[in-house]
Order: C-alpha cells, then sequence, then structure tokens
C-alpha cells in the first residue's frame, strides 16, 4: 500500500502540452510530482473530505462525484473539481 | 489544434480528478488563452497563446531517500526565507541564443510535521523582466529526493555514486555526484537524471543547505543556474 498522505509517495503523470502559436505543435512531457505532506494539495487530497466537498465551492469552483476510467485501466470512483467557467468545458 | 476547446477570451479553466478512495490526483486538464497582441491583424498567425494540458496518473509508489527518516536541520523550522539568484539560458536550435537573470525566493507560508508549503516566486530580469515576478505555492517535504536541506551527519556518510533512487517510469536516477569546493566551502551535489531533463542541487555541508542549483530541461532547451544569496 503506497502510503500517500504521510510524504513519502511520488506521483508520476504523463502530461500532454499542446501549443499554438509555437512552431512545434506539441510538446509531451513527462513530469514527476512528489508529494510533501498529508496536507490537501495540488496531488493528494483528504478522501473524507473529497466526499464532503459541496457541489458549488466556496472557492468558486464546483465538484461532482462521478466515475472516472484511466486509459487501460478499470473504472474507479472519484470526485472531479472545476475551476473556472465550467460551462466551457469541452475538454 | 484549436478544436476541442475554447479560445475566445483570456481564461484558463480547468478540472482535476482524485480517487475517492485514496485521494490521489488521477488526472487533470486544463486549457487556456491570452488575447492576441494589442493592435494585431485578426488572422495574425499565433496571436496570443492557446494550450491545452491532459495529465494521466501513470504510477504511485513510496520513496525512502537516506535522508526521509532522520532528523532535519534545526534551521528547518524556523527560517523565514531562501533567495537564489542567476541565469538562465536559452538555446533553441535554429535560434539566436539567449540569456536572462533570474531570481527565486522561497517563502514558507504554512509549516507542519515534516512538510513545508513554500511560496515560490520566480522573478526574471533582462529581456524576460517585462513579464514580472510569478508565485506558485507547493510542498515539500522531508522525503523529497531534491530537499531544501538535508540533516548535515546524513550528507556526510553518504557514498561517492550512491544511487538513492530510481523511478523506472521516468528512467529517472537519482544518485549523489560528489563533493565539490566552492569559494564558500564544500558541498555536495545530488543529481537526477534522466537525459532530457537534469537536475543538480549542491547542499552546503556544514548546515545542510541547498545553496546551489542547476536544471537543464532538454524539452525547453533551458539550462538554469542558481546560488544562494540570501537566508533569513
Amino acid at each position: 500500500m503506497v502510503a500517500i498522505d504521510n510524504g513519502t509517495a511520488i506521483l508520476t503523470l504523463t502530461t500532454y502540452t499542446i501549443l499554438d502559436g509555437f512552431a512545434a505543435p506539441n510538446l509531451v512531457t513527462h513530469q514527476s510530482l512528489s508529494i510533501g505532506s498529508g496536507q490537501a494539495n495540488e496531488l493528494w487530497a483528504d478522501p473524507a473530505a473529497l466526499l464532503k466537498l459541496p457541489a458549488k465551492l466556496p472557492t468558486g469552483g464546483t465538484s461532482k462525484r462521478r466515475a472516472f476510467t484511466m486509459p487501460g485501466r478499470a473504472k474507479v470512483d472519484a470526485v472531479w473539481i472545476y475551476h473556472g467557467n465550467s460551462d466551457n468545458h469541452r475538454l | 489544434m484549436r478544436s476541442g476547446f475554447i479560445t475566445a477570451t483570456a481564461t484558463t479553466i480547468g478540472y482535476k480528478v482524485f480517487d475517492s478512495k485514496r485521494g490521489a490526483l488521477i488526472h487533470f486538464g486544463s486549457a487556456g488563452n491570452s488575447v492576441a497582441p494589442t493592435g494585431a491583424p485578426p488572422d495574425f498567425n499565433g496571436s496570443g497563446n492557446s494550450q491545452l494540458v491532459q495529465s494521466f496518473l501513470v504510477s504511485m509508489r513510496n520513496v525512502a531517500p537516506p535522508w526521509a527518516k532522520t532528523p532535519m536541520p534545526t534551521w528547518w523550522k524556523t527560517f523565514h526565507s531562501m533567495t537564489y539568484e542567476g541565469q538562465v539560458r536559452v538555446n533553441i536550435p535554429g535560434a539566436a541564443a539567449m540569456a536572462y537573470q533570474m531570481r527565486s525566493t522561497l517563502t514558507p507560508v504554512k509549516r507542519g510535521n515534516g512538510w513545508i508549503k513554500l511560496r515560490r516566486t520566480l522573478q526574471p530580469g533582462g529581456v524576460m523582466a517585462s513579464g514580472g515576478p510569478t508565485s506558485a505555492d507547493d510542498y515539500v517535504g522531508q522525503s523529497d529526493l531534491a530537499p531544501i536541506g538535508i540533516g548535515p551527519a546524513v550528507l556526510a556518510r553518504l557514498q561517492p555514486n550512491q544511487v538513492i533512487d530510481q523511478d523506472v517510469a521516468l528512467k529517472m536516477q537519482t544518485r549523489l555526484l560528489g563533493r565539490r569546493k566552492t569559494p564558500k566551502g564544500t558541498i555536495l551535489v545530488i543529481g537526477r537524471s534522466n537525459g532530457v531533463m537534469t537536475t543538480e542541487c549542491g547542499y552546503d555541508m556544514r548546515n545542510g543547505m541547498l545553496v546551489t542549483i542547476r536544471l537543464v530541461d532538454g524539452t525547453s532547451h533551458t539550462d538554469s543556474n542558481l546560488f544562494m544569496t540570501g537566508f533569513n
């Protein structure tokens, strides 16, 4: 079991960045982001707190509980957090 | 590659998806763009920069560097800021090489047991100065592979070429590169590299402070060299 809430875990994410206005149409980067603590941060959130999030967040965003299927993997129960103008999402 | 996201205004939208059982970030995405430069014609090629980002969790594992469960340096709990200054060189093939000054300031905004929430402020100079400073918060911890400090007793025990971590997914190896003498004393350099990105962190053997940072990024064709110029 990876102990992601005690600051000893590394999450590796593959990030695909596409830019226009650049000569190269695609930049594909891999990044490894380590967790520094058990506090809620960009890479980890307290599961108990996640499940209690209101649909409309005090920070202006929204949250929704919805399954997510990782590419090539099984579906997992997940919490989505939207920032900015969520009406415009077409990602 | 404009199709798929809206580029009407200068804005950034995004989302994050967390695994509800483990709490891990498993996916995030964002789309952002800036408006065209003032006075640019409507069909100006490349007007504004649009960016689409999608990220997926690849792997998750524990790390255990030799300093993970050892006492942190005494200054870890009390310092107010760390300042680094140096130069960033950009050498994109086919384009003229350029360089600009960079100042980076780390300021703790919250502390916990074995972790610090840091505000990193980057202030570029020279030709990049007009962009002004940018700040972002992130967490640093006792188990980081490139921490801001390592206990001097642990530094003294590390062996030349000692492999500290091997990341299979990134093909990234972290190892001790060796000791180097500088005008300000001996530093111990720990490097991380996968052939595309290389980071070298130099630690003062006396107090364990991160005093030099070199980052060579083959993707952005940048070579950054920063040295500690302030601590309080």
